[in-house]
């Protein structure tokens, strides 16, 4: 188990190198800006992992990434406030509105929670859309300055104007929200995540209180979505209340039913193989809805653990084989082998 | 403010209702029948419309003929979907859900791609507009009225009158114990989830010659049953009748004296009834 990890910290580090001197590999401004989306995108979707650790499928994400974004571009753009104290902000926001409601619809269970948020993300969309001062209304908020240059005085300073240098902000806050969350479903915390998601009447019977973890999920995978909502906002410029319907919380939800929930890389994968997919369908752009349901429809159908689960599988018998092979066995363990 | 103001979107309101009730029976029955939430509801009904609107614009039918070509056209396709879709996800939520997803994306996608994204007007089938006390209510409104009326009518009269809508409950009940009876589960899904995708076409083509009809008015239309059902109730028939009709006339009254406001009712009584009171107004207790 412990080489196991070695090599899988080493493949880690290969792929952080990779996404470092990705700028470096896709130099057309276009592709950066694809790929900057695909992050923002896997980090959305595992948030919405980080909540469905806990049984509770969430409709409504994109809401949270609305009142992440709309909050972050309204202080900036109408009051002033610099962009760093706006993502904290609305960062804070989206969790204090998650908890709020979190409290009120946390009891609901099944898909009944699912409807119960896929109307609270639609009713924060249209709140946004109906409301014109600082929000914009329908029209949103266009033309936001640049995130703020952050500087240590005299050492170093780093200015925010260019496509590469927003690609290195997002990837920097993208890896601490995913690795943050990661961490936490490995903590003691994301065991009892687990035995709610299993057994939610059982946990409650041995006295845990099932309510205050979902809550506590729920939080965490809101304030995760502002920060993308925010990420999203900085690096269009603006932001109008089309960008967060009900097709965008479900896509999210599809990026971890396509992934894999099983595994914090399941979200991840599921976005960057559909992102990368709707690019290369871009010549038959009418015809892309039909392709991802058909995929997304057989992973679930006939995946047992979507992409991440057929990795692992793959892996596990490749492992098998070539253990096999060094050992000078046969391939499997047929009866002919015990003596 | 005068009467008339405060009377005209009553009568609106009322046949939306009933129209309403229709879509709501159609998701009702498929939830409790088969525990399947069919989030491409809004897209039978889109089909629906659709289909009356090509047999009688291009291929010259008559309207009526026309609402039993959709019923049939959208309950095969119901069927069809069912079988190969919605069977395969064995009443897990998060497959359903997707299931739902995907196929809501693939009709509505299809339908685009076959009819254009633009949406069209139906050429109206009944002429002339009735005016009693200064209201105004066009024909094809009051026929579209009349019809629902029917046909809601006999879908209460099947689910409570005949053998297959007794075994219908008996299933929506409980699915073992209709089962250890005799009765053939498969064979009433079929016919429940036949009945429930026909009941949002015909809903779409009773409704083609008073609205336009777009590709994506499916997901608007989703969000109303589905305030509808909760609203009543969750499986229950009286109340998915008693939902349509505060809807119709709630929304009625919204759009006119509020405006783009308006499109929130049906998500805030999805929450509001969701949060404090799950049964619905006349749901029994799950």
């Amino acid at each position: 188990m412990s080489s196991f990890n070695w090599k899988s910290g080493v493949l880690y580090i290969l792929l952080f190198l990779f996404l470092l001197f990705i700028p470096a590999l896709f130099r057309n401004p276009y592709h950066l800006g694809v790929i900057t989306f695909m992050l923002i995108n896997a980090l959305l979707a595992s948030s919405c992992w980080f909540i469905m650790a806990t049984g509770q499928v969430t409709l409504g994400h994109a809401g949270f990434a609305a009142i992440g974004g709309y909050l972050s571009a309204a202080l900036v753009a109408r009051y002033g406030i610099g962009s760093w104290w706006s993502l904290l902000i609305a960062m804070m926001a989206a969790g204090i509105v998650a908890l709020i409601i979190g409290y009120v619809t946390l009891r609901i269970k099944g898909i009944y929670f699912i409807v119960a948020t896929l109307a609270l993300g639609e009713v924060i969309r249209i709140v946004f859309g109906a409301w014109d001062y600082p929000f914009g209304g329908l029209v949103g908020i266009m033309n936001l300055p640049p995130p703020n240059r952050l500087a240590i005085p005299g050492l170093w300073a780093i200015t925010f104007g260019s496509k590469v240098s927003l690609y290195y902000l997002t990837l920097v806050l993208v890896l601490i929200g995913i690795l943050l969350m990661h961490r936490l479903s490995r903590s003691a915390m994301g065991l009892v995540f687990r035995g709610i998601c299993l057994a939610d009447d059982l946990a409650e019977n041995t006295g845990i209180n099932t309510m205050k973890y979902k809550v506590l999920a729920f939080v965490i995978g809101a304030i995760f979505a502002g920060m993308g909502g925010v990420l999203y906002t900085y690096n269009i410029g603006s932001i109008q209340p089309s960008s967060f319907t009900l097709a965008q919380s479900a896509t999210y939800l599809v990026y971890v039913a396509v992934g894999g929930e099983t595994h914090v890389l399941g979200p991840i994968l599921g976005a960057l193989v559909l992102n990368t997919l709707s690019e290369f369908l871009r010549p038959i752009k009418e015809f892309e809805p039909i392709v991802f349901a058909l995929i997304l429809i057989s992973a679930v159908l006939f995946l047992e653990n979507g992409l991440i689960g057929l990795a692992l599988t793959l892996q596990r018998r490749v492992l098998d084989f070539s253990a096999h092979i060094l050992k000078g066995q046969g391939p499997t363990e047929l009866p002919y082998h015990k003596t | 403010m005068t009467f008339e103001t405060l009377l005209q979107p009553l009568v609106y309101g009322l046949q939306l209702g009933v129209t309403y009730i229709l879509l709501a029976l159609g998701l009702t029955v498929i939830f409790s029948i088969m525990n399947v939430l069919n989030l491409a509801h809004g897209e039978f009904y889109m089909i629906g419309a659709f289909t009356v609107l090509y047999a009688t614009g291009v291929l010259k039918v008559n309207y009526f003929l026309a609402l039993i070509a959709c019923v049939v056209v959208v309950a095969a396709l119901g069927i069809f979907f069912e079988r190969v879709l919605y069977r395969r996800a064995k009443g897990r939520v998060v497959p359903t859900v997707i299931v739902g997803i995907g196929l809501m994306w693939m009709l509505q996608t299809a339908a685009q791609l076959i009819f254009g994204a633009q949406p069209r007007g139906m050429k109206e089938v009944f002429q002339g507009t009735v005016s009693l006390l200064n209201v105004n209510l066009s024909d094809s409104r009051i026929a579209a009225g009349l019809i629902s009326i029917i046909l809601v009518i006999g879908v209460y009269l099947l689910i409570y009158r005949t053998k297959l809508g007794k075994a219908m409950q008996a299933v929506a009940q409980d699915r073992e114990a209709a089962m250890s009876l005799g009765i053939d589960v498969g064979k009433v899904g079929m016919a429940g989830f036949g009945l429930g995708c026909g009941l949002a076409g015909v809903a779409g083509g009773v409704m083609a010659p008073v609205f336009f009809v777009e590709p994506t008015m499916g997901t608007t239309t989703l969000i109303k049953s589905l305030s509808i059902i909760i609203l009543g109730g969750v499986g229950s028939i009286s109340g998915a009748a008693l939902g349509g009709l505060i809807l119709g006339i709630v929304e009625s009254y919204g759009q006119t004296f509020l405006g783009y406001s308006a499109t929130t009712f049906p998500f805030l009584i999805i929450l509001l009834i969701l949060i404090f009171k799950r049964t619905g107004l006349m749901g029994r207790a799950a």
